[in-house]
């Protein structure tokens, strides 16, 4: 299923940084195992609900950022958190935890930090997730 | 094998557990949904704490996956939420989230959570958590169960637990108990009290048994040992009795650390082993110690009586005639006057009432004085015991009084009654060293009370029981005096006293026995005591007919010879038979044998044995009466009976020479007897003044040692011949 994702800018003291992920083996190991004893297709269907959960959440975490709303920012940072180390993307995960502390203890400069690196990140979690596929 | 591997079987099989999962993370819920089920799990998902508890409210799961962060209720909240919700207190709830910071982890047991699990992408270790849950919880609601069970088996049982661990140095005994809700329960139904201490407890026990009780805190902490004691609680309402049972337990280093133990009510038990005890050591009529209960005292009695060099005695008080009682008014109307005596004899000692059923454990030396008591032993006989006397003159008294307590009327059946009894007094140490010995030298002492008269009381004395043993042998040889032949027939000529010619003869029986004779008034009362006289009067009976015929053959014999009868033979209804048979077997006619009867005996029994008289009048079996004028003879009945004979006791005609009264007397028999047309015989006639006397005043026949002393029957014959040398010259060969 195509998933149709949201138009960011990507900060320029980073390009390359963001374009470039690798999944965490051990955790795609456990996702691989874990699909033995689903139906098939389990990996398909997780990967695109956690695509369609990061496109979903992005753009309110970005609006959220600009408001300075933290309450916001906390809970997608949460949400993100736990799919996305699911999936192998153990750093982005800790991106994400890292950012749902700070947004939970209000510290501005620090969100707004993590809130620009996150948004770099983003492609290349894309890409790296969009990657995943069912073992034949 | 890895610890993951022995947690779990492995995905794939069974567990069985029903899973509700509650995660605003899509992406979670579909891992964990599979590897739930990956893991034999049944996973339901919801999205929101709400729709979380609802599903609990309606159908819940045996656990629940709860994810701290969730938009409206979080997890936190939905965990609280659903504690308050009855019958969830003991569901299994995992608390799942990405912090794993203590402040979550804190919050969410706060919130009631079960356990709490930090997300990760090995997904074996939920599920190995998950199950290990399943199984606690299965436990633990197991162990609920037994809990329930337990506890109402305990409430059926009336029991309770408790723990008690040992107090520290300067802690109060009894700092550490802590007790269940049972025992709670029990102790309030007991003493009706809302607070439970240790303190209440002891207000209600009496002084002996909170002694007791601390006592045997006491040794049991000292000893380390097995406490085990019942404890008799008192209220208002009446007692309960506590059993309490518990044991030490140690700690690794084998230091006794806590006492666990059980307390249960046993009031019921205890009640039915009293009715047991009571049912043992009572007498059911009078609600006094029985012999058993008695003799238990009496033993613990005279062992302190040893060790502290005290006297101490024993009283056998057997009532008098209470047979006759019993027999004329019936056992209800002897059973009302025993539990009267009873009440009077209680009130004559120091008397206790509760039953000892072992010796006490740490006599004091005043614990042999709550031994005295008054026993029934059976029938009509009691037994005091006053377990510390100063002597034979103290226990003398306490019998003195109980004579005096009994010399009041006694109301029974409408009837007043004087209840009197004999005394027996044996004292320790000098009248014996053992208990039975005093219990036989007391009966020894009140038998001598029977024979000197009864409503006396007799301490014992060595010279009673000399006598006892006397009568014991005597007794033993009269049972065999009839066999070997030692039983025999004197004979005592009866003379009409204007011809001076034989009329009859006396038949009376002599004890030969060691070469001398014994008296008839040492055996006859022995014999009728032990009921020999029965067997002896059949035998005169026989004899006498037997010897009227032998004197028939020798030298025409063809007057009377009387038998005296007492008044149990007359009572018996086929007299008249045996009168019939012994005549017969001896080839006499029956009217040659005279039946006699003392008139007290007479007198007595008349109503029993009345048919009998009448039947062998009717047959011409003459009746005499023996001892005439020193009974007391209802005219009236004399009138009525069918006599033919009066016999003036001896003592009158004695006496007759100078008692101008024993001489009325006499003329009055002789009247009376001639108005009844009955012939009088006056006994012991020993001088011619007596002789000349009596027939001056119109007696008819007389016997005594003037005439004609008691002879053997084989003398008769000669002593006929040399009185009347004619007759026997007429008599045939």
């Amino acid at each position: 299923m195509p998933v149709s994702l949201p138009t960011l800018s990507v900060p320029p003291d980073r390009p390359a940084a963001a374009c470039v992920l690798q999944l965490d083996p051990a955790a795609l190991q456990s996702l691989r195992r874990l699909a033995h004893h689903a139906p098939a297709g389990f990996v398909g269907r997780v990967r695109d609900r956690y695509l369609q959960l990061l496109a979903d959440q992005t753009p309110g975490l970005a609006l959220a950022l600009e408001r300075a709303d933290w309450a916001e920012a906390e809970r997608v940072a949460h949400l993100l958190k736990a799919s996305s180390m699911s999936l192998g993307a153990v750093e982005f995960g800790r991106l994400c935890a890292d950012l749902e502390q700070s947004a939970r203890c209000g510290d501005a400069a620090r969100v707004a930090d993590l809130g620009r690196l996150f948004m770099v990140r983003i492609p290349a979690v894309v890409h790296a997730v969009q990657a995943l596929k069912d073992e034949s | 094998m890895r610890v993951d591997d022995r947690l779990h079987a492995g995905p794939g099989e069974a567990t069985g557990g029903r899973v509700l999962v509650v995660d605003d993370d899509e992406v979670s819920c579909m891992l964990v949904e599979a590897v739930l089920k990956a893991y034999g799990f049944e996973p339901v998902i919801c999205m929101s704490g709400e729709a979380a508890l609802r599903v609990v409210a309606e159908d819940p799961p045996d656990l629940v996956v709860l994810d701290a962060r969730m938009p409206g209720l979080d997890g936190f909240e939905t965990c609280r939420e659903l504690r308050g919700m009855a019958g969830r207190e003991h569901l299994p709830v995992l608390m799942m989230t990405g912090l794993d910071d203590d402040a979550s982890i804190h919050r969410a047991f706060q919130a009631g959570a079960t356990d709490f699990f930090v997300k990760t992408t090995r997904w074996e270790l939920l599920a190995g958590r998950l199950r290990y849950m399943l199984r606690a919880a299965r436990v633990q609601q197991e162990m609920l169960r037994s809990r329930q069970v337990l506890a109402r088996a305990q409430e059926l049982a009336r029991m309770g637990s408790f723990e008690w661990r040992r107090p520290g140095p300067g802690r109060t005994l009894l700092a550490g108990l802590h007790v269940t809700e049972e025992v709670r329960r029990l102790f309030y139904y007991a003493i009706q009290s809302d607070e439970f201490s240790f303190r209440t407890l002891l207000r209600h026990m009496t002084f002996g048994d909170r002694h007791a009780l601390l006592q045997a805190i006491r040794r049991s902490v000292r000893q380390e040992i097995v406490l085990r004691l019942d404890i008799p609680l008192a209220d208002r309402r009446g007692h309960r009795v506590m059993h309490v049972e518990c044991e030490p337990e140690y700690d690794d280093q084998g230091r006794c650390v806590i006492y666990t133990g059980v307390v249960q009510d046993v009031t019921e038990r205890h009640t039915a082993e009293d009715r047991i005890r009571r049912l043992a050591y009572k007498d059911l009529l009078t609600e006094l110690p029985n012999r058993r209960q008695f003799e238990l005292r009496a033993e613990f009695a005279v062992r302190q009586a040893l060790l502290l060099g005290h006297a101490m005695a024993v009283l056998l008080i057997d009532l008098d005639r209470f047979k006759k009682i019993n027999d004329n008014l019936g056992h209800g109307a002897g059973d009302e006057l025993l539990i009267e005596v009873a009440d009077r004899l209680r009130t004559c000692v120091r008397h206790t009432d509760p039953i000892v059923d072992r010796p006490p454990e740490r006599p004091g030396s005043r614990t042999h004085r709550t031994m005295e008591c008054v026993a029934r032993l059976g029938g009509d006989e009691f037994m005091a015991l006053l377990p510390e006397v100063g002597g034979r003159e103290d226990a003398l008294r306490v019998a003195q009084r109980i004579l005096a307590a009994l010399r009041e009327p006694v109301l029974v059946a409408g009837q007043e009654l004087f209840a009197t009894a004999s005394i027996g007094v044996a004292v320790y140490p000098d009248d014996g060293r053992k208990l039975p010995d005093l219990m036989r030298n007391a009966d020894v002492a009140m038998y001598a009370a029977k024979e000197q008269g009864r409503n006396l009381a007799i301490p014992y004395s060595a010279s009673l029981s000399v006598r006892g043993l006397e009568r014991l042998m005597l007794e033993a040889a009269l049972h065999k005096a009839l066999s070997r032949q030692e039983v025999v027939l004197h004979y005592q000529p009866k003379l009409d006293v204007r011809t001076q010619q034989l009329v009859g003869a006396e038949a009376l029986m002599r004890w030969q026995r060691e070469g001398g004779l014994v008296s008839p008034g040492d055996f006859i009362p022995l014999a009728e005591e032990t009921g020999l006289i029965v067997a002896l009067s059949e035998w005169a009976l026989f004899e006498a007919a037997r010897e009227a015929a032998r004197w028939r053959k020798t030298f025409g014999y063809r007057h009377t010879i009387a038998v005296n009868l007492p008044s149990r033979m007359f009572a018996r209804p086929d007299l008249p038979e045996l009168v019939a048979e012994a005549a017969a077997q001896a080839g006499v006619a029956h009217q040659m044998l005279v039946l006699e009867i003392t008139e007290t005996s007479l007198m007595k029994d008349l109503q029993v044995i009345l048919p009998t008289l009448h039947r062998l009048s009717a047959m011409g079996v003459q009746l005499s009466v023996d001892d005439f004028g020193t009974g007391y003879s209802s005219l009236h009945y004399l009138t009525e009976l069918p006599l033919s004979e009066l016999k003036i006791d001896r003592s009158f005609v004695v006496s007759m020479a100078y008692k101008p009264k024993a001489l009325d007397v006499i003329q009055l028999v002789i009247s009376l007897a001639r108005t009844m047309q009955l012939r009088v015989v006056a006994e012991g006639v020993e001088d011619l003044g007596q002789l000349a006397r009596l027939r001056s005043m119109g007696c008819d026949v007389v016997q005594g040692y003037l005439l004609g002393r008691p002879m053997a029957g084989g003398d008769m014959a000669g002593w006929v011949r040399n009185q009347w040398p004619d007759t026997l010259d007429a008599a045939p060969a």
